[in-house]
C-alpha cells in the first residue's frame, strides 16, 4: 500500500474515534495522547520494519475506549471493539484484523504478552510506553490523580522512597512507578528515548521535593503547575 | 427469585443505589433484573426461549442482555445479547465457554424493541466544566447501551451524540447517524427519517428532564465524592423513563458511603 493510501486510511480511522477520545481530556488521555503515540509509533515502524497501516491504526484506537466517567476500567476490551466495528467498515483493516487486535490488546507495558508478540505490536506497546515516561507521563498522571480523587502524596514521604507504592492512594507514588517502565521498552529506538525522559522524570521529582518542602506543593494544581512550567521551558535538561 | 447466594454481589449494589433514590421500587427492579445462581443457569435459557415464545405470540420482539455476575465487580461483566430462540444455542454455548469465570450469578433483563413502540437507550456523562457540569448524551434505538462503544459508520442503530452545558439548556446535536438500509439486519429496526430522529431524540430529552429532580438529588449524591466525570445510563421504552446503571471512577468508595448518607437523609 502506498504511503499516501495508509495515510488515508489512519484519517478515516482517526475521524471514527476522535470524538472517543475528546472527552478523556478530563483525565489526562484526550487527543493529545493519541497524537503523540500516533507519530512516535510511526517514527518506530519505520525504524523497525513494522506495517505502518497497523500501527498507526492500532495507535489511534489502543486507549478510545477510556472513558470520562470510569476512566481505564475496561477500556482494552472497548478499544477492541471499537476496532473490530472498524475491521468490519474499512477492507484495508480487515486484512490485518489479526495483527490490529494484537496489537490493541497488548499495548500497555505491564501486560504479559505470548512470544513472540509481532512487531507491530511492539512499536505500538513501546510508542503508548515512551508517551507515559517524562514530563507527558507525569501530566497524564497528575490529571488521571485529580480526576480519581487520589491524595496527591504521602505526608512524610512523598517520593515513596521508604515504603511500598501505594498506586491507589497517591498519585507521586505512580509517578515514581513509571520509573519501572524503561526496563519494559523492547525497541533500541525507544529505549535511547527514553534517556531522556528519564532526565525529564528525574529533573521534576528533584523539584517536587524542593516544592514540597518549601510548602509550595499544595495539592495537584500545584503538581501539574510544576511540570507545565517545565513543559514550556524548551530545553529543561542538559 | 431467590438466588440462594451468601453475598450480594456488588453491581446488585449498585442497582440498589438507583431504588434508594427513588428511580424504581425494588420490585420493580427485581422484576426488570432476572436473577440466577450459578447452577442454575439452564433454567434462566428456558425462560428466555418462554419469553421469546410469548413475544412472538404477540407479535412483539425484545431484546434479552444475558450478564454472567461476579461477587465483587461492578463493570464490564461477560455479557451475551438475544433476540431470537434461534441464538439460544449461542447463548448455551456463551454460558459453556464461561464456566472457568469465576460468576456466582447469571442475570437476563429484556427491553422491547419492536417498531411498534418508542425504544431508545443511552447514556449520560457528567463532567466537572468551569461551572456545574457538562451533560454528553449518546443515545441509540432499539438497542442496548452497552452498543454504543461499538458505533462505526456501519452502525445498525440510529445513533445520536450531543451535548449541553447543564439542566435546562438546550440539547447541541453534534452527530447523526441513521444507518445505511444493508446495514439494517431486519426490518424491526424501521427506517427513521432525519426529522423523526430529531424529534425522538427531543422527546427523550423532555422525558429525562421530567425526572430531573431526581437525577439532580443522585448527581448530588455523586457530586459529594469531588468526581470529574460519572454517568447514568437510561432508557425509555413507550414513555416510562428508567435509570438503569451509573459508573463513577470509584463505585466501591460510593458504595461505602451509602449507607452512611442513607441514615442522613432518611
Amino acid at each position: 500500500m502506498l504511503a499516501a493510501e495508509v495515510d488515508a486510511v489512519h484519517q478515516r480511522v482517526w475521524q471514527a474515534v476522535c470524538h472517543r477520545w475528546e472527552p478523556n481530556k478530563i483525565h489526562g488521555h484526550g487527543p493529545d495522547h493519541a497524537l503523540r503515540v500516533y507519530s512516535m509509533g510511526l517514527e518506530l515502524a519505520a525504524a523497525e520494519g513494522a506495517d505502518p497501516l497497523v500501527v498507526g491504526a492500532a495507535c489511534y484506537i489502543h486507549d478510545a475506549g477510556m472513558r470520562p466517567d470510569v476512566g481505564r476500567t475496561g477500556h482494552i476490551e472497548r478499544s477492541l471493539e471499537m476496532a473490530s466495528a472498524l475491521c468490519e467498515e474499512m477492507p484495508e483493516l480487515a486484512g490485518v484484523r489479526d495483527l490490529l487486535l494484537t496489537a490493541i490488546r497488548y499495548h500497555e507495558a505491564e501486560i504479559a504478552f505470548p512470544a513472540p508478540l509481532p512487531i507491530e505490536a511492539v512499536c505500538v506497546r513501546d510508542s503508548d510506553t515512551l508517551d507515559r515516561l517524562g514530563f507527558t507521563g507525569i501530566r497524564m498522571t497528575l490529571q488521571y490523580g485529580v480526576w480519581m480523587g487520589r491524595a496527591l502524596c504521602h505526608p512524610t514521604d512523598p517520593l515513596c522512597r521508604e515504603r511500598t507504592p501505594d498506586l491507589s492512594g497517591f498519585t507521586m507514588d505512580y509517578v515514581r512507578y513509571l520509573e519501572s517502565l524503561p526496563e519494559r521498552l523492547m525497541t533500541p529506538l525507544a529505549r535511547s528515548h527514553s534517556t531522556e525522559k528519564q532526565k525529564q522524570h528525574e529533573f521534576y521529582c528533584r523539584d517536587f521535593l524542593s516544592s514540597f518542602r518549601e510548602g509550595r506543593m499544595r495539592n495537584h494544581e500545584d503538581a501539574l503547575q510544576l511540570v507545565t512550567a517545565h513543559m514550556r521551558e524548551e530545553s529543561p535538561v542538559g | 427469585m431467590n438466588t440462594g447466594a451468601s453475598a450480594v454481589p456488588l453491581k446488585w449494589r449498585k442497582y440498589l443505589a438507583l431504588v434508594d433514590f427513588g428511580f424504581q421500587s425494588a420490585d420493580e427492579l427485581a422484576a426488570e433484573i432476572r436473577r440466577y445462581p450459578r447452577s442454575k443457569v439452564q433454567r434462566l435459557v428456558s425462560d428466555i426461549r418462554s419469553d421469546i415464545q410469548r413475544d412472538s405470540r404477540r407479535s412483539r420482539r425484545s431484546l434479552y442482555v444475558v450478564k454472567l455476575v461476579p461477587a465483587d465487580l461492578q463493570g464490564q461483566l461477560p455479557n451475551f445479547r438475544v433476540e431470537r430462540s434461534s441464538q439460544l444455542k449461542q447463548l448455551v454455548a456463551f454460558l459453556s465457554a464461561h464456566r472457568g469465570v469465576n460468576y456466582v450469578e447469571a442475570w437476563y433483563c429484556r427491553t422491547r424493541i419492536d417498531s411498534e413502540v418508542f425504544s431508545v437507550a443511552g447514556r449520560i456523562v457528567f463532567s466537572a466544566a468551569d461551572s456545574g457540569r457538562t451533560q454528553l448524551v449518546e443515545q441509540l434505538w432499539r438497542g442496548s447501551p452497552r452498543l454504543l462503544e461499538t458505533y462505526s459508520d456501519d452502525f445498525e442503530f440510529p445513533y445520536v451524540r450531543a451535548s449541553r452545558y447543564s439542566w435546562g439548556w438546550p440539547y447541541s446535536i453534534e452527530h447523526v447517524h441513521l444507518p445505511r438500509k444493508s446495514a439494517r439486519k431486519s426490518a424491526r429496526k424501521s427506517a427513521l427519517s432525519h426529522l423523526q430522529l430529531h424529534s425522538e431524540f427531543g422527546y427523550a430529552m423532555r422525558c429525562i428532564e421530567q425526572e430531573s429532580e431526581k437525577i439532580a438529588a443522585f448527581c448530588a449524591f455523586l457530586d459529594s465524592f469531588s468526581f470529574r466525570a460519572y454517568s447514568l445510563e437510561y432508557k425509555i421504552v413507550a414513555s416510562q423513563l428508567r435509570i438503569i446503571d451509573w459508573d463513577t471512577p470509584n463505585d466501591r468508595r460510593v458504595l461505602a458511603s451509602q449507607n452512611e448518607h442513607l441514615l442522613d437523609v432518611r
